[in-house]
């Protein structure tokens, strides 16, 4: 529980931040501190350099746009529950941010850091995944853009190369009408042992024009469950459906499991979560 | 001064300390010059050690020194245990405080770095390079005992530590019975995890010889006694001292190698040195909980009479003996698997094995929790197979108020009570019939609830000397209590009990309060310290209030005996016609002319008008020995939904109805039933410590070891009946134990009753939503199949 020493540097600017990265290929960005910290204390991480993103005021800005939502990477889960705009534009965001951890961890803990740290059950990846996030990072050759799909390329491993900085996270509006985000939390961790972001429009008779729906915690990676959106797609939203695109969305994750909790328990979380996402937007 | 002190929900005198954050837990000393230790543990489950290099090590920055196993070697005494059942065939095998030869367990200590800085030293241990020959690891102890298991002691056949049977004879009610119910229950290994993990400074004068050991303890009296033997300081020379301990459950009791080590290195560097565990170190090294396999026969007619009980126990022990390890599933669990039945015929037969896991050793409820959570298993498997409803196999054989003091199968005497008005409460508070109809209609809707009962008695307030010596506990168990008024008429109260979050600076002060008349805010305990208390036996096994409270009421008794022989002097009266009441000596019928245990003690202190012959001063010490334990009973009854879609349990409604004899603070009586309540719900639906087949423990942390959150509860609803304990000044029994002892079977037996609805009887805890899940799926997929 005390990690290894090492230096720790407060970054002045992003750029500052990538010469520091590119000073020291070890090196790690530090935000909210709520995963970084309790890995290097357990010494599974040893950076020999820490360099402090949190406090850059360019990073912390939420933007809403007429067509797209920025939400800087050093924005913290509260201000976004807090943040009434968003709330109006993106609900889902705040459904997910609200049961992330506890009150404390919400104070301190980042989008961006969790983006960045990607925990295959983190309770945003659904949301980044479901609602086709864009993630916006710098490095030393220039600014570039990831899409959530391309985000998550293993259990703690991102796109986001090692010389480079999350600058923020931006979602295109309008985005769809009805939007949950349902989890089923590990009873130790709280983390999600299936999390489900589920965003739906459909029209006056209940048939569905969008489906956008991705799971998070049961599989190996977070994943969307396309399957289950193209089923859904021009059917109406009823109990048989849900349960339907429910079964063919769990098809498409790929499944692992523990000592506690096996593979074919964790399809069948998914199946149930997405299920009860989708009957709880009808 | 209100007579109503005693049973008054006095607000917690300790809390503004705790709260401010003025508390002084030991991680809060800091002394000059103090060095840092840490210690390299071993990652092998079972090893030998080949070799131990510390060269790299030893050049480390802030690096003082560093001790291995060999360096101590005939310079520590083996760390004991205090516990030898007899007739139990115990084997007292070695226990090294650093390992020289063999590692045991994931954890076993193999070096310690002492250094300038706790980063230092932790930086230090890992320049230690260890060689190990690994060997094959058994963690379950069944399998501990199979022909050709590895064996873990040189002395221990089969890794048998203890061999222990008590009871009656069974087989004339076995053979002859209508109904036999078999079953067999695995009481899963738990971790306890109190908020502040251990820690442990020791500061040592050479010149003086004194030691002086600040420590976790829940008994500092006894941890002086068994570091005094393993360090070869004389008592008079060890001061132990436990100011604020932040919670223990009975892993605070062990005198573990760690503070034995800090207090050597003190002794052998001149200087003080602090060691402070990780909560990673933690979950391995800090002793575990439970851990039975249980083969559980009743014997019954089918009407629904016990006639004997069977259970053939095994205890899993872990690597080594810990300081109660041999006692708890021994003494503390198979004379009450009775329960809270009369069941003429009884036995029970216990091996205690060692493997290559943690220590066990209490964890809140000792031994009690497993007795109760087999007979309150199978008394609901008895009521499934003669076709009874669970509340009326209890009805025909729960004690009846007019068999008490009621002596069992095993030859324990319960001392008081008044079971079936507790389960009538119980019942009411439920409404029964009705909760009864609505599971027949949510199961028509495809919904599952189940309700579950525990009607249960447990054994504590630990307990009469004489006993604890025929039973082998290597130690007394009274309680010593000092009572000191000061001129101005405050008091200073000493107790060898050893709160660590019970409360009882409070409680201690009510008891003092009630019987002296003095304000509560006047008395203030001391505890913890055995520089300041002279002896004591501490805290565990819920015996503070019903021992050590004893022993105040007997003190303050002796106080007002004395002080009632001053006031008579200073009243002219004889004394036999002087009244006291509500803090102030009056004579009988005259209410007007009046002095106060203020004055009394003024003029005890100052000597200048006693009565002749009579000693100065205003201080009375007592030491109380009960004459029996105390038999806390109640009725616990658990509500729950079970989620055949995701096999998650819900606790709906959880009703408590306890008798713990004469309360002395409703407030933190309720506080100790829902913190317990929550442990044993914890062991029935989260918590379960598991280990790989090398020996590696899987559950080290709280991201999979799931401990009970407050949001996994509804409103516990409590209430109490009152049967005073008969044999103590306060007519007391404990209960800081009765909520673990009694939640997990009620519990269990709630989920058990909603999934009867599928075919399944038993399942093993914790009842995580995988495992219920796939229950059902396999009773479901066996249904489908039959069709």
């Amino acid at each position: 529980m005390i990690p290894a020493t090492f230096k720790y540097q407060r970054a002045h600017s992003v750029d500052d931040a990538i010469a520091a990265l590119a000073k020291d290929p070890g090196a790690k960005l530090l935000q909210g501190g709520h995963s970084l910290l309790p890995l290097m204390k357990l010494r599974l991480a040893r950076p020999g350099l820490v360099v402090d993103i949190g406090q850059l005021a360019e990073l912390r800005t939420i933007d809403v746009k007429a067509d797209s939502v920025f939400i800087g990477a050093a924005v913290r889960y509260h201000e976004i529950a807090d943040h009434a705009p968003l709330a109006q534009v993106m609900p889902v965001l705040k459904k997910t941010v609200s049961v992330i951890a506890d009150p404390q961890v919400r104070h301190r803990g980042t989008i961006g850091g969790s983006a960045a740290h990607a925990d295959p059950t983190s309770d945003l990846a659904a949301v980044f995944l479901a609602a086709d996030a864009r993630f916006m990072v710098r490095g030393p050759g220039g600014e570039r853009v990831i899409r959530a799909a391309d985000w998550y390329v293993a259990p703690l491993i991102t796109a986001l190369a090692s010389d480079e900085v999350l600058l923020g996270i931006e979602f295109a509006r309008p985005s769809p009408d009805h939007q949950t985000y349902l989890k089923f939390a590990h009873p130790a961790s709280g983390y999600a042992l299936a999390g489900v972001a589920a965003l739906v429009s459909y029209d006056a008779t209940l048939h569905v024009t969008k489906a956008q729906i991705a799971v998070t915690g049961a599989g190996v990676l977070p994943f969307r469950a396309k399957p289950a959106e193209n089923f859904l797609t021009g059917e109406r939203l009823t109990r048989e459906s849900a349960e339907q695109a429910a079964q063919l969305g769990a098809d498409a994750g790929e499944y692992e499991g523990d000592v506690q909790y096996p593979a074919e328990y964790r399809k069948n979380l998914a199946r149930v979560m997405i299920r009860r996402a989708l009957e709880s937007l009808a | 001064m209100s007579q109503m002190v005693l049973g008054s929900r006095v607000l917690r005198k300790e809390d503004v300390r705790l709260v401010a954050g003025q508390g002084q837990y030991t991680d809060d000393i800091r002394l000059p010059g103090m060095l840092y230790a840490a210690i390299l543990r071993s990652p092998h489950a079972h090893a030998r050690i080949k070799q131990v290099n510390i060269k790299a090590a030893q050049d480390m920055p802030g690096v003082v020194k560093i001790y291995t196993g060999a360096d101590l070697q005939g310079k520590l005494q083996s760390i004991p245990t205090a516990w030898i059942p007899p007739e139990s065939d115990l084997k007292m095998v070695a226990h090294p405080a650093l390992a020289s030869d063999k590692v045991r367990y994931v954890g076993d200590g193999v070096a310690m770095v002492v250094a300038h800085s706790r980063s230092q030293a932790e930086d230090a241990l890992e320049a230690i390079s260890v060689e190990y020959e690994p060997l094959p690891a058994v963690h379950d102890q069944l399998d501990a005992m199979k022909d050709g298991a590895v064996q873990l002691h040189d002395d221990a056949a089969h890794n048998v530590a203890l061999h222990w049977k008590v009871g009656t004879e069974t087989d004339e009610a076995f053979r002859t019975a209508d109904v036999v119910v078999r079953q067999t229950f695995r009481q899963q290994r738990l971790i306890p995890n109190p908020m502040e993990p251990r820690a442990a400074v020791a500061q040592f004068n050479s010149a003086t010889g004194d030691m002086t050991v600040w420590a976790t303890s829940q008994n500092p009296h006894i941890h002086r006694f068994l570091m005094s033997v393993v360090l070869g300081i004389p008592e008079h020379k060890l001061r132990l001292v436990a100011q604020d301990v932040g919670g223990g459950f009975g892993s605070k009791i062990a005198c573990y190698p760690d503070e034995v080590l800090v207090a050597y290195a003190a002794r052998d560097l001149g200087v003080p040195v602090k060691w402070t565990e990780t909560r990673a170190e933690h979950f391995t090294i800090t002793t575990h909980g439970r851990d039975h396999v249980d083969e559980v026969e009743l014997a019954g007619t089918r009407d629904g009479r016990v006639l004997a009980i069977r259970v053939k126990a095994y205890a899993n022990l872990g690597a080594y003996l810990s300081t109660a390890g041999p006692g708890v599933p021994t003494i503390l669990f198979g004379l009450i698997v009775n329960g809270a039945y009369d069941i003429p015929q009884a036995s029970t037969e216990v091996y205690g094995v060692f493997t290559n896991t943690t220590p066990v050793d209490a964890y809140r409820g000792a031994g009690r929790p497993e007795a109760t959570f087999l007979i309150e298993r199978i008394m609901d498997r008895y009521a499934q197979e003669i076709g009874m409803d669970p509340v009326q196999v209890r009805r025909v054989n729960l004690l009846k108020k007019e068999q008490f003091p009621f002596t069992n199968a095993f030859g324990i005497t319960y001392d008081s009570g008044d079971y079936h008005r507790a389960l009538d409460r119980a019942l009411e508070m439920l409404d029964y019939a009705a909760l009864r109809r609505e599971q027949a209609s949510l199961k028509a809707q495809g919904k599952y609830i189940g309700i579950g009962f525990s009607t249960y008695v447990e054994m504590c307030g630990l307990g009469p000397s004489q006993v604890a010596g025929a039973v082998g506990f290597q130690g007394g168990l009274w309680e010593s209590a000092t009572v000191r008024l000061h001129p101005s008429g405050k008091a200073t109260v000493l107790t060898g009990a050893s709160p660590h979050g019970q409360g009882e600076e409070t409680t201690f002060a009510q008891i003092v309060a009630q019987r002296l008349g003095l304000p509560v805010e006047d008395i203030d305990i001391v505890h913890g310290d055995t520089d300041r208390v002279s002896m004591g036996w501490g805290t565990y096994g819920s015996r503070s209030t019903a021992v050590g409270g004893g022993a105040l009421a007997q003190a303050s008794d002796r106080i007002l005996a004395k002080a009632r022989t001053i006031a008579a002097h200073m009243l002219e009266v004889p004394e036999d016609a002087v009244r006291f009441e509500e803090g102030k000596f009056h004579p009988e019928g005259n209410a007007t002319k009046s002095v106060s245990i203020q004055d009394v003690t003024l003029q005890a202190h100052l000597g200048w008008n006693l009565p002749a012959g009579l000693e100065p001063g205003m201080e009375a010490s007592a030491f109380y020995d009960p004459t029996n334990f105390t038999y806390p009973f109640g009725t616990h009854v658990a509500v729950v939904s079970v989620d055949p879609d995701t096999g998650e349990v819900r606790l709906v409604r959880y009703i408590a109805v306890d008798d713990c004899g004469t309360v002395i603070n409703p407030m933190i009586v309720e506080g100790q039933v829902h913190g317990g309540i929550v442990q044993g719900v914890g062991q029935a639906l989260y918590e379960g410590a598991l280990y790989d087949d090398a020996g590696q423990l899987l559950t080290g942390s709280f991201l999979d070891y799931a401990m009970p959150k407050a949001r996994f509860f509804p409103t516990i609803e409590i209430d109490r009946t009152e049967t005073p304990s008969p044999h103590n000044p306060l007519g007391v029994k404990g209960v800081g134990e009765t909520g673990t002892i009694a939640s997990t079977p009620a519990v269990v037996n709630a989920v058990m009753d909603a999934l009867s609805s599928f075919g399944v009887t038993d399942l093993a805890m914790p009842l995580t939503p995988p495992k219920v899940w796939a229950a059902i799926q396999n009773a479901q997929s066996m249904k489908g199949g039959q069709s």
